[in-house]
């Protein structure tokens, strides 16, 4: 699973670390032209999918465009998606039904996170026989996955808590993931920019030849050969729950040995990468910089298809005090009106808007094949409650970017759910579930 | 009496009581007077309904019957306007429900319960990896971050496992394997050269390459980069020459990561070998050579000695030097080093696996050396590859308990956890790692069954210092001192606080458990004790005069300094509960009353801020004035009452922990009062308050019990947990040990429920 820095001109390993080292470096001209052209082909012009779960709600007023249909106003929020707007829907009335109460209290930030992509009522528990559902990135890598490296990536760019109960009586595996990839499984995220530029690249401090690398990846074989057999006569020997555990834990290895095979025969390539990215990030707008660009590029290299991305766990009280917002988010999320804790959130969710635009046109400017990587990219961002204060989880706050159809606002139906969206994003991509979630149809855009 | 029969009925159940009948009936009769006046089916005052709950499930019952007796201790119960108990009948009901309690708890039928298989926890990897092999890697921090279950992080259902888990745990097994299966020979220390023409020219310098060897024609400095594996001695070789012009030779500096080793005259034309041997760590390291006195005359008669330069063939780095030393927990792998494939193979399986491995499990692992050796490896390379093999099983990677072979046919619905999972189960409650040999063995011969050997391990594993860990794993848990690491003050507010300061703040705490626990000291002393330990940033931050330095000792607490008495005093408390630029008195009662009273509040309800204007409340006389707004909505103040006053109480630490009496030259006010009325005066009076209430030591026991079991005790466990402790409590001390008695000696810690076999089918 290491890179190899081949064809090269110039000496990638010194570049990659005397990037590391100074500060952010634009990319080299003469490291581009270097390159050869080869090294960028898209295999068959792929269709990329991404889910960005934003905590905490926003400020709707500034939010939702007062006309509908196309050519809307874009409110001071997302007016930092005016580049991209040709590629933008906004969509109203979306609700997330899993996320309410249903007589269990408490919890809406947890449900939130649990139900933002599973579009189900996540069970209550602090920790026993956890519950939610697949999510819908999940359906779509086990159905595209396999064209390439990684099924799927999670990222995410806060750690989850280190301690303490989450969100009243549910344990934290349902604040801090979006992603599951069973019911009774979330996958953990990664949010160290470094370790997930290693695992899709590579380490660039460590330079393999060819030989060495094939090497490795026979002995890598070798030992995940032994463990699989392993735990396959283990599972015979379990109860249903435990079994659970065993297929989760031999689902990985049966990825990674597709991951070895796969690398036999396609050369990774590691891109040219600003520093920033694989630097320790100094501040938070850094890593969440650092964490768009990696997707960027794993979409660019092929490296995965789907992707999702938490900006921070349900109910983060993160301080964005580069933007001169001392204050806890979650804490000012809860406004009671109070115009400064507005003006809180408000500086918050613009500056996830503008780092979240930059992207767009980042995947937009990309056009080694014609008309941009974004086109060929659905972007789901949006927050699965509406308002911090209310805590409610209908006419929620979702983007729609990508594709070729955009520049609108669609104000749905009340209470349509979610999951008709998910389904329209399913049918995109050639997967032609009957149903999702708490789905009545699809969303027809 | 309206209700006649329905206390009786349930107290009469006590059979064997039957001698106390008489005193039986007068409990009974005061209750139903005193108690069903407001709580019966017809009044339910407080939502409470005594007189259903005595005809419902048996274990509610008993719940309300202890937190009915838990409300009269405390002088709650009766309320101020209701007419007070005499003196013999508070005593009677006490003593009565006290009795009824130990004898009806025992008798509820106690569920073993299923724990899922648990991941290890990142910690646990950590610590069991160190145990075995005395070594550790910093791959782990790319481990995902584990989910936490009711507050810890080693709840089975909440330990999720993904492909990242997985590529995660190879990189950092295949580390640790190369660590212990290192290959280094110190007869024959490795040595990376350096070839000098490749070798790159720092600072814009330049040299020439004459054949293979870099021609230094100007002063300049070569570089190239070296992976050394481990700290220890290496020596660097350059192999140089030189062609001379002026007086004096030329000159050659060594450096390694800009730092200069030494200065060598190289006079001659031919090539010579000149070493310098130093101490250097493990990791990346830039070596370079310089030449640094450059000389030019072009009028010299002998054209020779025109231009002196430096000549560089090669450079070298060798070692260590110095034998790798063995860590002492390698110490059983010694004798099987040159033992035959099964065999060593064996000796891993028993240790890493905790189980004796099957003929099946141990022919996959031989091969994995075998194929290993057949495509070329050494044998250390195919041992690290069995090792990592043996890191990544699902053997060591989860705590298993199977099922008993053969299944027995039984109707029991529980039984005895197995010998090595028992001591399993015990190694990771107090030491958050593998069983050592002793442990090992009691499990397997079974022994461990035995209650009072089982007592006997708990108790030597307590004195051994891998106990410490249940202060850094399981405390750090408990106390939420975990979560220091991503608290933010704002700086400006809050100088100061930066890595050093919350890591220090941490190890007091830490260390206080520590001391408790060592000390065999009552657990209140927690609360309240005359002593702490600092470090010198600890010391600076606290302003304790003296010399300190990175170690921490233990300090008296008297004069100012008595305010830092127990966890209420600590730094750590404070600045975990806090906001970023000011204190919450709400996330401070709300840590009070989940951490140390186990009454976690809910959340409030949506809709609900607290103050209309956040930036005013930095101050605390505001923020006092706008709590008790907020108290007075009905919505709010039923949980508000409590956790505020426990808050408010410690306004004088602010929000790092700092003492302050004042803010913007007004003296802070920290009294409270309680719904009963009770005033607490500042953290002395919540020290006092807190001391004296049995909900301390009862929630840490539930707290260990869930750190131990990997579950929540059902109602009828927590009953039995309650007793436990309680009855121990009024024979005097409650130590920690005590309580971790408790645990290991619980059903739910030494049984199991009986899990049925799969079906024959099993898994793909």
């Amino acid at each position: 699973m290491t890179a190899t820095f081949q064809n090269r001109k110039l000496d990638r390993r010194t570049l990659l670390r005397s990037a590391t080292a100074a500060v952010a470096l634009p990319f080299l001209d003469a490291m581009s032209r270097a390159l050869p052209e080869r090294t960028l082909a898209l295999p068959a012009e792929p269709r990329r999918a991404l889910f960005v779960f934003l905590p905490n709600g926003v400020k709707l007023d500034e939010w939702k465009p007062k006309a509908d249909g196309s050519a809307p106003d874009l409110p001071f929020l997302l007016e930092p998606l005016e580049s991209v707007r040709a590629h933008t829907t906004v969509i109203s009335g979306l609700a997330l039904d899993g996320g309410r109460a249903h007589g269990d209290g408490p919890g809406d930030h947890a449900r939130a996170a649990a139900s933002f992509l599973t579009c189900k009522h996540p069970r209550k528990t602090g920790g026993k026989d956890l519950e939610a559902g697949v999510s819908v990135d999940q359906v779509l890598a086990s159905k595209v996955g396999a064209a390439s490296r990684f099924a799927s990536l999670e990222l995410g760019c806060e750690r989850g808590a280190t301690a303490g109960i989450c969100d009243s009586g549910y344990s934290c595996a349902y604040s801090n993931n979006i992603s599951w990839r069973s019911p009774q499984t979330p996958i953990a995220k990664e949010t160290e920019p470094r370790a997930v530029f290693a695992r899709l690249f590579g380490d660039p401090s460590v330079v393999m030849d060819r030989a060495a690398q094939q090497r490795q990846r026979a002995q890598t074989g070798s030992v995940l050969d032994a463990v699989r057999k392993e735990a396959q006569s283990l599972a015979r020997e379990l109860g249903a729950r435990d079994r659970q555990k065993l297929d989760d834990y031999l689902q990985s290895v049966r990825e990674l040995e597709r991951r070895l095979e796969q690398e036999t025969t396609t050369e990774v390539v590691a891109p040219d990468v600003p520093a920033a990215v694989i630097a320790e990030p100094r501040d938070f707008a850094q890593r969440v910089d650092a964490m768009y660009e990696l997707l960027a590029l794993a979409f660019l290299t092929d490296q995965t298809r789907v992707a999702s991305l938490m900006l921070g766990n349900a109910g983060s009280n993160r301080s964005y005090r580069f933007l001169s917002v001392p204050e806890g988010h979650h804490d000012l999320s809860h406004h009671g009106g109070d115009a400064h804790k507005l003006a809180g959130v408000r500086a918050i969710v613009r500056f996830h808007v503008e780092r979240f635009a930059a992207f767009a046109e980042r995947l937009l400017a990309e056009k080694a094949h014609g008309d941009g990587l974004l086109s060929r990219t659905t972007i789901v961002f949006g927050s699965g409650i509406s308002d911090g204060d209310r805590h409610n989880h209908e006419d929620l706050p979702v983007l729609l970017v990508g594709g070729h159809r955009g520049d609108r606002h669609v104000r749905l139906k009340k209470e349509t759910p979610m999951a008709n969206l998910y389904l329209h994003v399913l049918r995109k991509h050639g997967v032609d579930a009957a149903s999702f979630g708490d789905s009545t149809g699809v969303l027809d855009l | 009496m309206r209700h006649p029969n329905v206390i009786l009925a349930v107290l009469g159940a006590a059979a064997s009581l039957r001698a106390q009948q008489e005193a039986l009936e007068r409990v009974a009769a005061t209750f139903e007077q005193r108690c069903l006046e407001c709580h019966d089916g017809a009044a339910k005052k407080g939502g409470l309904d005594l007189e259903s709950l005595a005809s419902g499930p048996k274990v509610e019952w008993l719940a309300a019957l202890s937190r009915a007796r838990d409300q009269v201790r405390a002088g709650l119960m009766p309320p101020e306007d209701a007419e007070p108990l005499t003196e013999r009948e508070r005593r009677e009901l006490l003593v009565g429900t006290a009795a009824i309690l130990a004898h009806e708890v025992p008798q509820l039928p106690l569920a073993a319960g299923r724990v899922t298989v648990r991941r290890l926890s990142r910690a646990e990897w950590e610590y069991a990896v160190f145990d075995l092999f005395g070594v550790g890697t910093e791959r782990t921090r790319d481990f995902p971050q584990d989910d936490l279950g009711y507050g810890f992080d080693n709840i089975g259902d909440a330990l999720s496992f993904s492909t990242l888990h997985l590529e995660s745990y190879l990189a950092a097994a295949s580390d640790v394997a190369s660590q212990v299966f290192h290959g280094e020979d110190s007869n024959a220390p490795a040595r990376r050269q350096l070839e000098a023409e490749g070798m790159t020219a720092l600072d814009g310098g330049q040299f020439g390459a004459d054949g293979d060897v870099a021609n230094l024609f100007t002063n300049a400095t070569i570089a190239g980069d070296v992976d050394l594996p481990r700290d220890g001695n290496y020596r660097i070789g350059v192999l140089a020459g030189s062609m001379p012009a002026g007086d004096e030779a030329a000159r050659m500096t060594i450096s390694i990561d800009g730092r200069e080793l030494c200065a060598i005259d190289v006079p001659q034309r031919e090539l010579k070998l000149e070493t310098v041997t130093v101490p250097i760590e493990r990791g990346r390291h830039r070596i370079a050579v310089a030449f640094v006195n450059d000389f030019w005359d072009p009028k010299h008669e002998d054209a020779t000695r025109r231009d002196r330069n430096l000549l560089v063939d090669w450079v070298a780095v060798e070692g260590p030097l110095d034998p790798r030393p063995t860590p002492v927990q390698q110490h059983w792998l010694a004798p099987h080093l040159a033992a035959d494939w099964p065999a060593i193979t064996r000796a891993i399986l028993v240790r890493v696996h905790r189980h004796e491995p099957s003929a099946q499990q141990l022919r996959t692992a031989v091969e994995v050396a075998t194929r290993a050796v057949a495509a070329g490896s050494s044998r250390d390379e195919a041992l690290r590859q069995l090792l990592t093999a043996a890191l990544v099983s699902p053997r060591f990677l989860f705590r298993l308990e199977l099922p008993d072979k053969p299944a027995k046919a039984t109707a029991d619905a529980f039984e005895p956890v197995p010998g090595p999972e028992l001591s399993v189960r015990l190694s990771f409650l107090v030491w958050s790692s593998v069983p050592d040999e002793q442990l090992a063995a009691l499990g397997r011969s079974g022994e461990l069954h035995d209650p009072s050997v089982l007592q006997r391990e708990l108790k030597r594993m307590l004195s051994d210092p891998r106990a410490e860990r249940l202060s850094q794993n399981f405390a750090a848990q408990w106390l939420e001192l975990r979560a220091l690491s991503v608290r933010t003050p704002d700086p400006t507010m809050f100088p100061g606080f930066d890595e050093a300061l919350w890591r220090s703040m941490r190890r007091e705490t830490e260390l206080l458990f520590w001391t408790v626990l060592r000390g065999d000291l009552d657990v209140r002393t927690l609360l309240d004790c005359d002593f702490t330990h600092v470090d010198a940033t600890l010391a600076r931050f606290y302003g304790i005069e003296g010399e300190f330095g990175q170690e921490f000792v233990r300090v008296p607490l008297h004069g100012a300094l008595q305010r830092r008495r127990g966890l209420l005093g600590h730094a750590s408390v404070h600045a975990v509960t806090s906001n970023p630029t000011r204190t919450s008195p709400v996330k401070r009662g709300k840590w009070i009353l989940e951490n140390l009273l186990d009454q976690a509040p809910p959340p409030p309800p949506p809709g609900n801020a607290i103050f209309a204007d956040e930036a005013s409340v930095r101050a605390p006389r505001v923020l006092r004035e706008q709590l008790a707004a907020h108290r007075a909505r009905a919505a709010c103040a039923s949980c508000h009452e409590r956790m505020d006053a426990f808050g408010l109480a410690l306004e004088r630490f602010d929000a790092i922990g700092r003492v302050r009496d004042e803010f913007g030259g007004e003296p802070i006010d920290s009294t409270a009062t309680l719904p009963d009325g009770t005033v607490i005066d500042g953290e002395d009076g919540l020290r006092a308050l807190l001391g004296s209430d049995p909900s301390v030591p009862r929630t840490l026991l539930r707290k260990l019990f869930v750190y131990g079991i990997g579950r929540e005790p059902t109602p009828s466990e927590r009953l039995a947990l309650d007793l436990a402790v309680d009855q121990k409590a009024e024979l005097g001390n409650v130590t920690i040990r005590d309580l971790l008695a408790t645990v290991v000696a619980s059903r739910a810690f030494t049984h199991r429920e009986v899990t049925k076999r799969p079906d024959s089918r099993g898994t793909r």
